[in-house]
């Protein structure tokens, strides 16, 4: 390990002790990355819209040049997202958005290095999500490639993994989004090959540490939490959650009982950390901090009931929050696993639920949003039908909620739509 | 990477700087008999931007990118001089971005996508158009490029792309397209009752497809029409096998296993197996694209192995290409030897999933397949498939013309030297 990298990491190590809340990278009114400011789904913003159709509520509306199952990430005036097109979907698109009324700030075209297949008709190249700091935004898609643009559009480096590795080997196209955290961009590459996480230097793209795994096909994110004091990476794959130290890439523990292809991200809160997957498979709770193989000591309970296959889950205020990918919606209790309420939301299910600490929004693959209020006794507020298909997760920004259907992107108006 | 001196003043560069002044189809739309005797006036032919070392050492920095996002610093820099240029630029934009290195393409792109976008926005006259109908043209260009060419030239004359792909049956990058414009005139013809043309259409299409679905359409379109034809024989697919299986390999073991036919194709042989004794089978499949389904012929199973053994015949030596697909993953031995292996779990049956290239002799070709079949589905709705499909072709995917030379199973023999 070279010099510099050492002393990037000692820095690095520094900042994430000083640091008390390192998973946060955005404000409140922003959502930079997959999953929001906190990584978990969850906004501290209180003031969000809960009616809203395809014809009201609706500040714009604007067709997007390709498919993608990425969320769309905001930072201030921005709205950043991407798509691909064309021959295998191996045409690539970054675009920035102006908030206010959808029109194109910029539109970069590149050419991606090896598409993979991808689920016709739902995704394509360009199912994970970008992250921004506000300065720079990182793009990553199914073909292996990285790019880190400014904030004005420059390309300031670019990355092919598989080109520097190995092609991806994935029948669904790689999905995992890039996670910012302190001065790293981490990835994680599972696929039939060799999988791997890697973190980069974010303005440079240089390997600050580079994790074999021994894993297969999964499209799960890693999660940044500190849920036991100390940051740990969580890292989901096929039947087992894995533990990694983030400045090292050095695996700390692992928990089995998940099931085959994995894809939610996992969440945490009230000191434990919250992983799912399916389908037949199940949940877990598990205590952070341990140390090898932790199935029998930390893993607090574990229930397959509600467990999705796509969907992440959110965890608010004890209650632990599942959709499944045929439309049930699940509530378990945080603390013991057990079922609290289930309620049918929609026919099925693929984008993750997202909300505030009062409301969450469940988006059905019809598109069809059904926004619930949160607690025990949760209700269905509302439903509103925007009569697109929606395969992508939402994210919510200074009380806007921008939904993403197979062709276009939908700014929910909350000032107009508010009750 | 190399430098771009040689590609410049190489076979591009004479069509490259070409201007054509009697095309008049070309002529209302550019004017490039202004440009054509300005450039000549200026640097002469062939040698347009060869003066300009300084763009050829910023599209070389570009060029010199590398892993881990080495040399960003300076290509940005190149980058942001070079978006400083005008048209004059962009042909050696895109001989830049003729690699099969897409890291610095990408950086050359976004210059050229730049320049092109302010051009148009400002005179699109400029956008040199003669010569990106040559680059267009030039098949031993890489797709990509040209296919971003074509955008452009697309930009400027909507019509171009419906008048120049039809005919691009045989090239590499654009066969596809120019085979789904002939199926859609072919359907218009045959919605007009134009029988005799929609037939030369359809099998025009038929016979430089190499696209499962359009070669699939072409057929059934032409047997609907009463001119009945051969997927298996355009395509050279392999129907007639022996099939031995499944033998036993936990998880995903079976793939670095050797089972007794790897060793020994012994026609004659029993072995145990997972579920029980085995032998080898005659099989000839019926499917139209040669599928063998292991499930149906052998027995449905996980965790497994099964070989398919094959001889055939050439009436000479000839380089051409195995494409194959398998599921879960496949192994091929041409003539005892061990011509491909791709461990790759759950990925499916495909359309020429694989090439390998092979050299098969005058006379008999022994092929020997090792299918795998890997763990259960997580998901009980989902069956564990099994199977495997082979074709024979040459490199741009026409069949090769072959005979069997399957022997029959005798009793208490192996193959003799005649045989083998």
């Amino acid at each position: 390990m070279c010099v510099c990298i050492r002393v990037l990491l000692r820095v690095q190590m520094i900042s994430l002790l000083m640091l008390a809340a390192a998973v946060s990278t955005g404000e409140a009114a922003d959502w930079p990355g997959w999953r929001g400011p906190q990584g978990n789904g969850i906004t501290s913003e209180k003031e969000l819209p809960t009616r809203w159709s395809e014809h009201k509520g609706i500040r714009w509306k604007v067709a997007l040049p390709g498919m993608g199952v990425s969320t769309p990430v905001i930072w201030n005036e921005y709205v950043f997202v991407t798509a691909s097109s064309g021959n295998k979907h191996g045409q690539l698109h970054f675009l920035c958005l102006d908030r206010k009324d959808g029109g194109v700030v910029w539109h970069r075209r590149f050419w991606g290095t090896s598409p993979t297949r991808y689920f016709q008709g739902r995704s394509s190249m360009a199912t994970p999500t970008p992250v921004t700091d506000g300065n720079l935004v990182w793009g990553f898609f199914g073909t292996g490639d990285l790019f880190c643009l400014d904030v004005k559009g420059n390309l300031l480096w670019s990355r092919s993994l598989v080109q520097e590795y190995e092609r991806f080997q994935n029948r669904f196209g790689m999905s995992s989004s890039p996670l910012l955290v302190n001065e790293m961009l981490i990835l994680q590459c599972d696929h039939w090959g060799q999988s791997y996480l890697i973190a980069m230097d974010p303005y440079s793209g240089k390997n600050l540490w580079k994790t074999n795994r021994n894993e297969n096909l999964s499209w799960t994110t890693p999660f940044l939490t500190r849920a036991g004091g100390e940051a740990e990476l969580i890292v989901c794959g096929n039947f087992q959650v894995r533990g990694y130290d983030p400045l090292t890439g050095t695996e700390q523990w692992v928990a089995r009982g998940l099931t085959q292809d994995s894809v939610p991200t996992a969440v945490s809160g009230d000191g434990l950390i919250f992983v799912t997957s399916g389908p037949g498979g199940a949940s877990l709770a598990i205590r952070p901090g341990g140390n090898g193989d932790v199935t029998e000591s930390h893993v607090l309970w574990r229930t397959p009931r509600g467990a999705p296959f796509v969907p992440s889950p959110v965890y608010v205020n004890g209650l632990f929050y599942l959709v499944s990918d045929k439309g049930i919606a699940t509530c378990l209790d945080g603390q013991t696993g057990k079922p609290v309420w289930q309620k049918r939301l929609g026919r099925a299910f693929t984008a993750s639920i997202i909300g505030s600490e009062t409301h969450l929004y469940y988006v059905d693959e019809d598109g069809t949003t059904s926004v619930l209020s949160t607690g025990p006794d949760s209700e269905v507020l509302s439903r509103n039908a925007l009569n697109e298909p929606v395969f992508s997760t939402p994210s919510i920004s200074n009380g806007d909620v921008f939904i993403r259907g197979i062709e276009h992107l939908y700014c929910v108006d909350g000032q107009s739509s508010l009750p | 990477m190399g430098t771009l001196a040689p590609e410049w003043n190489g076979h591009h560069s004479g069509r490259w700087f070409q201007v054509s002044f009697d095309n008049g189809s070309f002529e209302s739309d550019y004017d490039m008999r202004k440009l054509g005797m300005v450039l000549l006036l200026t640097i002469g032919w062939g040698n347009l931007n060869a003066g300009d070392d300084k763009v050829a050492q910023w599209i070389e920095t570009i060029r010199s990118v590398g892993a881990q996002g080495r040399g960003s610093l300076e290509a940005r820099a190149a980058r942001t001089q070079l978006a400083g240029r005008g048209p004059e630029i962009l042909r050696d934009l895109l001989v830049g971005m003729d690699t099969p290195d897409i890291v610095s393409s990408n950086w050359l792109r976004s210059v050229f996508d730049e320049i092109v976008d302010r051009t148009w926005a400002h005179n699109p006259k400029l956008i040199p158009d003669q010569e990106f109908r040559d680059f267009f043209m030039d098949s031993r260009r890489e797709g990509r490029v040209r296919r971003l060419v074509l955008s452009v030239l697309a930009r400027r004359d909507p019509e171009f792309p419906g008048r120049i792909i039809p005919g691009l049956v045989e090239d590499p990058e654009f066969r596809f397209d120019a085979i789904d414009h002939l199926l859609k005139q072919a359907k218009r013809r045959q919605e007009n009752n134009e029988s005799e043309q929609a037939i030369t259409l359809f099998q025009r299409a038929f016979e430089f497809s190499r696209d499962e679905n359009q070669i699939r359409t072409a057929a059934d379109q032409l047997v609907n029409l009463g001119q009945p034809v051969s997927i298996v024989d355009q395509l050279g697919y392999i129907l007639d096998w022996y099939l031995i299986g499944p033998f036993h390999g936990p998880g995903t073991s079976s793939f670095g296993m050797v089972y007794p036919p790897e060793k020994n194709v012994d026609l004659q042989a029993r072995y145990m197996g997972k579920l029980g004794e085995v032998s080898w089978k005659r099989y000839r499949t019926n499917d139209t694209f040669g599928t063998v389904n292991l499930v149906d012929t052998l027995s449905p199973c996980d965790e497994a192995a099964a070989y398919a053994f094959t001889v055939v015949t050439l009436e000479k030596d000839h380089h051409a290409q195995f494409r194959c697909g398998a599921d879960d993953n496949l192994s091929i031995w041409l003539n005892d030897s061990k011509v491909f292996a791709k461990e790759e779990w759950k990925n499916g049956t495909r359309f020429d999933r694989f090439r390998v290239n092979v050299k098969l002799k005058k006379g008999r070709n022994r092929i020997l397949v090792k299918v795998c079949q890997g763990t259960k589905y997580s998901n009980p709705e989902l069956s564990n498939l099994w199977s495997v499909q082979m074709r024979i072709c040459e490199s741009d995917g026409k069949g090769v013309a072959f005979d069997y030379a399957l022997p029959e199973i005798r009793k208490g023999s192996q193959l003799n030297d005649s045989e083998r």
